[in-house]
């Protein structure tokens, strides 16, 4: 510990002086006089006995006289000069080898900086008190204490050992409800008396600040639904103000100044939180519309959009994360950051990194298009059809900035789109360069959703439609146009012809049409697997086209085989009843079994069905594992098939299965179709990458790397069972069993 | 088992039933398309077969026989363009096509409309 007085120091006299002091004035410069020198020795015999003994004694006849004589020679600057360095001699020596405590850290560390502290105090007293009986004049008096102060704060400010051990000591204790202050304020006090005011105030900040922001965290991290600055500022006026008036003494302190300390950190906390409060939007709208009004210099927003920015690279911007959720995200980003600032600088500055990546990602355009589209509950950018739907008001762009009297003028460093974003859609669809790119995606959609009616109903349509082209121009609808009214004047044909038919044969009432366009229809439209159908069914066909063949003169149709719709009743001996709808190919297959049934012929080979209906092996397989799986057909060989007409011919096993099914069939049955392709389609280039990559596969291993690698999106990603994969596989003619596992068949 | 097929809507496409050419001679466009002045294909911009046999869109051809050069030939083989068929092929519907499209038809022009 520093202390002054060691009994060990020999007393200073001029020529120790000199030789500890080469520079010294008084001793080299001038020719001191034998009598004033030994006045000078006198002197400093006495400071060298103040400074090594706690008692104060006056100064003798002898000292005194020295003084006297010293001060009448005009030496008393040169005396106070000798002074100062003994005191700092004095204290650097003592205070020498005090740096070897950083390594323990003990509770007794509270008490011993408070004694270390207070004796720097004591000992400021003691050279004060000395400097008086020296007899030093008011203006040395000054200066002597200046120099003394500066000797202190070299002690306390080089020192990180002892300035860490404050600030550590008023972290512990300042905001502690526990006692302990006074230990504060004595340091305080002594760091005040030795000019250190400064150097406090900015400790007890500094632990301000960490503390307020460590509340802030504790109390309002991830909670962003309900404002939190209410309850800030009462807490900054009825807790922190009161404790900190007690140790900051300053004019420019007020409670002011402490609330905007408040407002820093609440705004360091939202900031470092800023993608999860934009990605939780509209829930954080609280949250967003407080940042706006604390958030307040230039430094702080460029850090939010730093820190906002790295986010989403680290986060979102990268190949595992959906296409879905980087849109949603962009979404609210548009909405999160025009609420922190309505003007759009900064959302022009976050979106920036967002628009390039979705620019890039194949999927974009596909997604904001069923975005746009999709009225079910399950669009996930639900907004974006919303959006859409109230396209009307977008005809009359706004020009609120008339009326609005908050209206601040655009900033130069705004740049000529970041207005963009008041527009969700406009903001995705600006994104790219050229519109264009959207309409094919639009026709698909059209194209498969037109195609799935089967009652005409183009209401629906119609108005997407025109709500389409108030956004995208009327100029690239053509096509689209076509294609609707393709649908009405199918209506306005099949009515027609329906009325003229021959009621005498009721089979030719069941069909229906959807009459294309073909030029003005994606490919998507015409149907890749052709097939002949049984002549039942074309002679129904043949007699619509001779219908419409007399009502369009010079025209005919084609007919699609494998396209459109067919709903079915099926009826059996045990009386098991189903109603299918399914696609013409399933149809077919299954007519087939029923007409050979009533000649008699009860079992066919995959050959001969594909032979009578010239069929793909692929596509008859893939019908017949719809109907074997629908337990309507029997393999009862190897490629050979018959009709399941009693349930009594399935194992004991399959019955099982088969009662469930039976359940269902009539109920699920009909959308079963559809759904099951999708997710075929959904995973097979999964699988067909796999096997083209690895060659041979087994069951398991294709199964958890579809678990891997198929994307989240819509929420069904991958969702089978190993045993329903398998299932999918064992009738995928597009692969075949390799030993334990699956490898792509030849063809 | 009994199967009944209650309902079967099919998706069928229409085309124009010429035996020669599948584009227009004078604008190049697929009969199943439109001229360059229409929108909506069939009903709209329908044809017309000359008695040489030559097929046009029926705006497409009335325009070239507007024209001083083409002195009433057909643009194909250069014989003076009649039309093929009687007028029990004209149509209400062609009828009020006419108008909308803003075509001078000639007085025979009823006689040339392949539609109902
Ligand atoms: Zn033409
Ligand atoms: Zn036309
Ligand atoms: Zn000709």
């Amino acid at each position: 510990m520093m202390t002054l007085s060691s009994s060990h120091q020999r007393p200073i006299d001029t020529a120790t002086l000199l030789n500890i002091f080469p520079n010294c004035s008084i001793i080299q410069e001038d020719y001191v006089p034998q009598s004033l020198n030994n006045d000078l020795n006198h002197i400093i015999e006495f400071i060298n006995y103040g400074l090594s003994h706690e008692i104060r004694d006056q100064p003798n006849n002898r000292v005194k006289q020295a003084l006297k004589s010293l001060f009448s020679n005009n030496m008393g600057g040169k005396l106070l000069d000798i002074y100062i360095d003994m005191i700092r001699q004095k204290v650097c020596h003592n205070n020498g080898g005090d740096d070897d405590h950083d390594d323990h850290d003990g509770d007794d560390d509270s008490s011993s900086i408070v004694s270390t502290v207070r004796t720097i105090g004591l000992n400021k007293d003691k050279f004060l008190h000395i400097a008086k009986q020296l007899q030093f004049n008011y203006i040395q008096i000054q200066i002597f204490e200046r120099s003394c102060n500066s000797v202190f704060q070299t002690i306390i400010q080089k020192n990180n050992y002892l300035s860490n051990q404050i600030s550590n000591l008023f972290k512990n204790k300042l905001f502690s409800k526990n006692d302990g202050k006074e230990d504060l304020l004595i340091i305080k006090s002594t760091l005040q008396y030795i000019g250190l005011k400064q150097h406090m105030n900015e400790i007890i900040i500094n632990v301000s600040i960490n503390y307020i922001y460590n509340f802030i965290n504790h109390n309002f991290g991830s909670r962003w639904e309900e404002p939190s600055m209410n309850i800030l500022a009462n807490w900054s006026s009825s807790v922190l103000y009161p404790t900190l008036t007690n140790f900051i003494t300053s004019d420019e302190f007020n409670i002011e100044i402490l609330n905007q300390l408040v407002k820093n950190e609440l705004v360091k906390l939202r900031t470092k939180e800023a993608f999860d409060i934009i990605v939780d939007y509209p829930d954080s709208l609280a949250t967003l519309k407080e940042l706006k009004y604390c958030i307040t210099t230039q430094k702080q927003r460029q850090h939010l959009v730093n820190t906002f920015i790295d986010s989403c690279n680290k986060r979102l911007l990268h190949a595992g994360a959906n296409t879905i959720d980087i849109i949603k995200c962009y979404l609210s980003t548009i909405k999160s950051f025009l609420i922190i600032d309505p003007r759009g600088v900064l959302l022009d500055k976050v979106c920036r990194p967002i628009r390039s990546y979705l620019k890039d990602r194949d999927d974009t355009i596909e997604k904001i298009v069923h975005g746009l589209l999709d009225d079910s509950e399950d669009n996930e950018l639900n907004d974006l059809a919303q959006e859409l739907r109230n396209s009307n008001d977008y005809i009359t762009p706004k020009i609120d900035d008339l009326n609005d009297l908050n209206w601040t003028p655009d900033p130069i460093d705004a740049l000529p789109d970041f207005r963009k974003g008041n527009d969700l859609i406009e903001s995705l669809i600006s994104i790219f360069d050229s519109k264009d790119i959207f309409i094919s995606e639009f026709m698909d959609v059209f194209c498969s959703d037109l195609l799935n009616l089967t009652d005409y109903n183009v209401t629906d349509a119609l108005l997407k439609l025109e709500l389409l082209k108030l956004r995208f121009g009327e100029r690239e609808f053509n096509s689209l146009d076509v294609m609707v009214k393709d649908l009405i004047e199918s209506k306005r044909i099949d009515h027609t012809i329906h009325l003229e038919l021959d009621e005498r044969n009721k089979d030719n009432g069941i069909f229906h049409s959807t009459v294309l366009s073909y030029l003005y229809w994606p490919n998507g439209a015409k149907s890749e697997e052709e097939f002949v159908l049984p002549t039942q069914l074309n002679n129904i066909f043949t007699n619509y086209c001779s219908h419409f063949e007399k009502l369009k003169q010079g025209r005919k149709l084609k007919l699609f085989s494998n396209k459109g719709n067919v709903e079915l009743d099926l009826e059996f001996d045990d009386n098991r009843k189903f109603t299918f709808n399914v696609s013409p190919d399933k149809a077919s297959i299954i007519h087939l079994f029923s007409s050979k049934e009533q000649e008699n012929i009860k079992e066919l080979s995959i050959d001969e069905i594909m032979n009578e209906l010239q069929m793909s092996e692929l596509l008859a397989k893939r019908a017949i594992a719809f109907w074997i799986k629908n337990q309507i057909l029997l393999e009862t060989k190897s490629g050979h098939y018959k009709i399941l007409n009693s349930l009594d011919e399935l194992s004991e096993k399959e019955k099982v299965g088969g009662t469930i099914n039976n359940y269902y069939s009539t109920e699920v049955g009909i959308k079963a179709d559809a759904e099951e392709e999708a997710v075929k389609l959904k995973y097979w280039p999964f699988i067909e990458g796999m096997l083209k990559n690895l060659g041979n596969m087994e069951l398991t291993k294709i199964h958890s790397f579809l678990k891997m690698v198929v994307p989240k999106d819509n929420g069904n990603g991958y969702n089978l069972s190993e045993k329903q994969l398998k299932e999918y596989l064992d009738n995928e003619v597009k692969v075949e069993i390799d030993g334990n596992g699956y490898k792509l068949a030849k063809r | 088992m009994k199967l009944t097929i209650k309902r079967w809507h099919a998706v069928t496409s229409w085309y124009w039933d010429i035996l020669n050419d599948e584009l227009c001679g004078i604008c190049r466009v697929s009969f199943d398309g439109t001229c360059p002045v229409c929108k909506y294909p069939g009903d709209e911009c329908p044809l017309v077969i000359g008695e040489c046999q030559h097929a046009f869109h029926m705006h497409c051809i009335l325009k070239w026989l507007e024209t001083d050069t083409s002195k009433g030939l057909c643009p194909m083989c250069r014989q003076a363009f009649k039309m093929n068929g009687g007028s029990d092929i004209l149509t209400n519907s062609a009828a009020e096509n006419d108008n909308n499209q803003n075509n001078n038809l000639g007085e025979n022009t009823a006689e040339i409309v392949m539609e109902r």
